[in-house]
């Protein structure tokens, strides 16, 4: 499960995306931020990290009437396990539908930061997230 | 703020995730050809390979933990977003066990954001 500890999920925005819509950020994600601040911690160790952005697309998302009673009354609305089991299995079977999830090609953090040096963390960090977005 | 990575519930919860998706999914495809990229990378030991996936629901995490488990990749550790997830303990107690570590990301206290750096800090090292 853990060999050498090489692989790490951080997720790119804070919230969940409510209009489906990939307008570009206007300021950088708070991820990022912390991504570039470890990396900047770790550069004595020599590490390569290799950020590779992932796509997953829905037909149709598990927690779709949630997100449509967020969206009218602006309130994170919770569920406790049983009605999350309910609603699984009360499910059609398949209602999902298909799943697809692609492997962007990778982005060496340490040459993006190099071949971008003239800016500071902000930008960057600006830079990066909207550079993603557009992947 | 912790979580572990422990053989038995995560082979469990694999296969709840196993029952789960064959009831609602159709079909779930991946990029084979990523992965095998993924895979070359991540073998090389000074190498981090960081997976920056857009969160768009709930299942992202799962999808997440359950390609890398089926396709025999590290499952490494993944850092959750706190203030939108579901508070379920059961499943809460689950992805901790399966290394998720939910986070605050919006705090505005800067020795929170310390904290939390010095966790990513600690899975990239």
């Amino acid at each position: 499960m853990l060999e050498h500890n090489s692989v790490t999920t951080l997720f790119q925005n804070d919230e969940r995306l409510r209009n489906g819509k990939l307008n570009l950020p206007i300021k950088a994600e708070n991820s990022i931020k912390l991504l570039l601040k470890s990396y900047t911690n770790l550069l004595k160790n020599k590490l390569n990290i290799k950020i590779v952005p992932v796509h997953i697309s829905y037909d149709r998302i598990f927690e779709a009437s949630y997100l449509a009673n967020e969206v009218v009354s602006g309130k994170f609305s919770n569920f406790n396990f049983v009605e999350l089991m309910q609603n699984i299995f009360k499910m059609r079977k398949g209602k999902l539908g298909k799943v697809f999830v692609k492997y962007a090609p990778e982005i060496d953090l340490g040459e993006y930061i190099n071949s971008s040096s003239s800016l500071g963390m902000d930008e960057l960090s600006l830079k990066l997230t909207r550079d993603l977005y557009q992947i | 703020m912790r979580c572990q990575l422990s053989q038995k519930p995560t082979q469990f919860t694999f296969y709840m995730l196993q029952k789960i998706f064959s009831h609602l999914l159709e079909e779930l495809h991946f990029d084979q050809e990523g992965m095998k990229r993924v895979k070359d990378l991540a073998s090389d030991r000074k190498t981090r390979v960081v997976f920056l996936p857009i969160y768009k629901s709930y299942g992202d995490l799962l999808i997440m933990h359950y390609l890398n488990y089926f396709s025999d990749l590290e499952l490494g550790f993944t850092f959750g977003n706190y203030e939108d997830s579901p508070k379920i303990g059961f499943v809460d107690r689950l992805l901790k066990r399966i290394g998720t570590v939910l986070i605050r990301r919006s705090t505005g206290v800067p020795e929170i954001d310390v904290d939390v750096t010095n966790y990513i800090n600690q899975s990239l090292f």
